[in-house]
């Protein structure tokens, strides 16, 4: 019985600095026995504790400077420092990821290689994020905890931030429009040639009797990227409706742009990383007439396009972030 | 209808800062915490145990109280009284005090 109130007062010192500890527990001992009749019931003593209120409560009025890990001043900075640090690391750790995946896979058949990539891709994503929110989360402890040693710093109204631009999150019409026709356009025609396996890209050869065609492309492995590209001229097109409609930048609209964008990555790498792309016999043709070799030829086709990819992979990185940026800006009305 | 908890808020805001003018006053003679508060308590000053405590506790370490442990009765109390600061403390709060209230009391005739 008496039991119950050793753990109150250890429950309530507990959270107390060490060298307050034994001062308070004798006190706050003392004023229950006093708040206690003789030979009290456990019903008693039940009382008491319930009204002197729970032990991290009382703990917190016998401190006597509240503590945070950051202060309540620079919340609002820290929520858009998070968000910010949050989305350039998630994005980084995403086409970083994607990319390294693709590039190295363990996984022999390509459902394998799907699931390893989306797997270690999340994990790699999570485990950036996490970092992000530690470093942000502990420098703006350490700002705070400066702060508040320092006690009110002297401001000055000069260094307010200027007002940010109207509506930076329009987007225009044309831009739409022109945008909707060309994917429309370029896409279906696209896609009609790659299935009819029309692709004319190839050595022509005028043969005394006929036209002798070398095509470009292994046609068989062309056709693999086909639901890829429909996929991602359905994702242009519903993006450039959904443009045309709300007028600005939305978070729907920056997911499905963001999502068509790693699409395009993805399949340049996965375009870069299949052997037997072009055809062999192309290159055997060309090496015919030149003094470079197929294989020569083959290599620095498969680096060039290497090359493509990453520096799509870059400017895609940087598009999505902006992309973001000024989806998630707060939209300034004027005050009037 | 108005909102219960903001309006509990609202009183225990204004209350507050009377709390420490509340204890200082009582203090002129040597108190332990539960008697002190059930002096308050006599006078209809409610102020909770989980409140006063920590309080005199804070009162203590900035000067304004003396205190001392009797031990010779069985069960050990710790007794409160101002110290030569806080008696001086207490008559400059309880000016302020005065003087709040007429400048409210003007302010809240001037409306009539």
């Amino acid at each position: 019985m008496k039991d119950m109130i050793k753990r109150y007062v250890y429950d309530v010192t507990r959270r107390l600095p060490e060298n307050q500890r034994e001062e308070v527990g004798k006190e706050l001992l003392a004023n229950i026995n006093d708040m206690l009749p003789e030979n009290p019931s456990e019903e008693d003593i039940k009382k008491v504790l319930v009204e002197l209120g729970e032990p991290r409560i009382l703990a917190t009025s016998y401190r006597q400077k509240p503590r945070y890990l950051i202060s309540p001043e620079w919340m609002d900075d820290y929520f858009q420092t998070l968000k910010i640090v949050m989305i350039v690391f998630g994005v980084i750790a995403l086409i970083s990821g994607l990319i390294e995946n693709i590039l190295n896979p363990e996984a022999v058949n390509v459902i394998g290689i799907i699931f390893e990539v989306f797997f270690k891709t999340i994990s790699e994503i999570v485990q950036s994020l996490f970092s992000a929110f530690a470093i942000v989360t502990l420098i703006f402890a350490g700002i705070s905890a400066h702060q508040s040693k320092n006690e009110k710093c002297e401001w000055d109204p000069k260094n307010l931030p200027e007002l940010p631009k109207e509506n930076v999150k329009k987007i225009s019409k044309v831009e739409s429009i022109v945008g909707l026709t060309f994917s429309i356009i370029f896409g279906t025609l696209f896609i009609y040639f790659m299935w009819r396996n029309q692709v004319y890209i190839g050595w022509f050869e005028n043969g005394d009797f006929e036209h002798v065609v070398i095509p470009f492309f292994n046609a068989d492995v062309l056709k693999t990227f086909i639901p890829f590209y429909i996929i991602s001229v359905v994702l242009t097109i519903v993006e450039s409706g959904l443009k045309l409609k709300s007028g600005h930048w939305n978070v729907s609209i920056a997911t499905i742009h963001t999502v068509e964008q790693i699409l395009s990555i993805i399949v340049l790498f996965f375009f870069a990383t299949t052997t037997n792309l072009v055809n062999p016999t192309f290159w055997a043709e060309a090496a015919a007439y030149t003094e470079i070799t197929a294989e020569q030829f083959s290599e620095g086709f498969s680096k060039g396009i290497y090359g493509f990819a990453w520096f799509v992979a870059v400017m895609g990185s940087i598009d999505i972030l902006s992309t973001w940026f000024k989806t998630l800006k707060p939209n300034r009305k004027e005050i009037k | 209808m108005i909102d219960q908890s903001m309006l509990t808020n609202l009183k225990n805001e204004l209350r507050r800062g009377t709390q420490v003018l509340a204890v200082l006053s009582q203090l002129d003679k040597t108190q332990y915490g539960y008697s002190l508060l059930q002096d308050l308590e006599d006078k209809k000053v409610n102020i909770e145990a989980g409140t006063l405590y920590p309080l005199l506790r804070r009162l203590e370490s900035q000067g304004l109280l003396k205190s001392e442990w009797d031990t010779t009765e069985s069960r050990p109390r710790k007794y409160y009284l101002l110290s030569e600061d806080g008696k001086e403390v207490y008559q400059l709060l309880l000016n302020e005090w005065n003087t709040i209230a007429k400048e409210m009391s003007n302010l809240f005739e001037g409306e009539k």
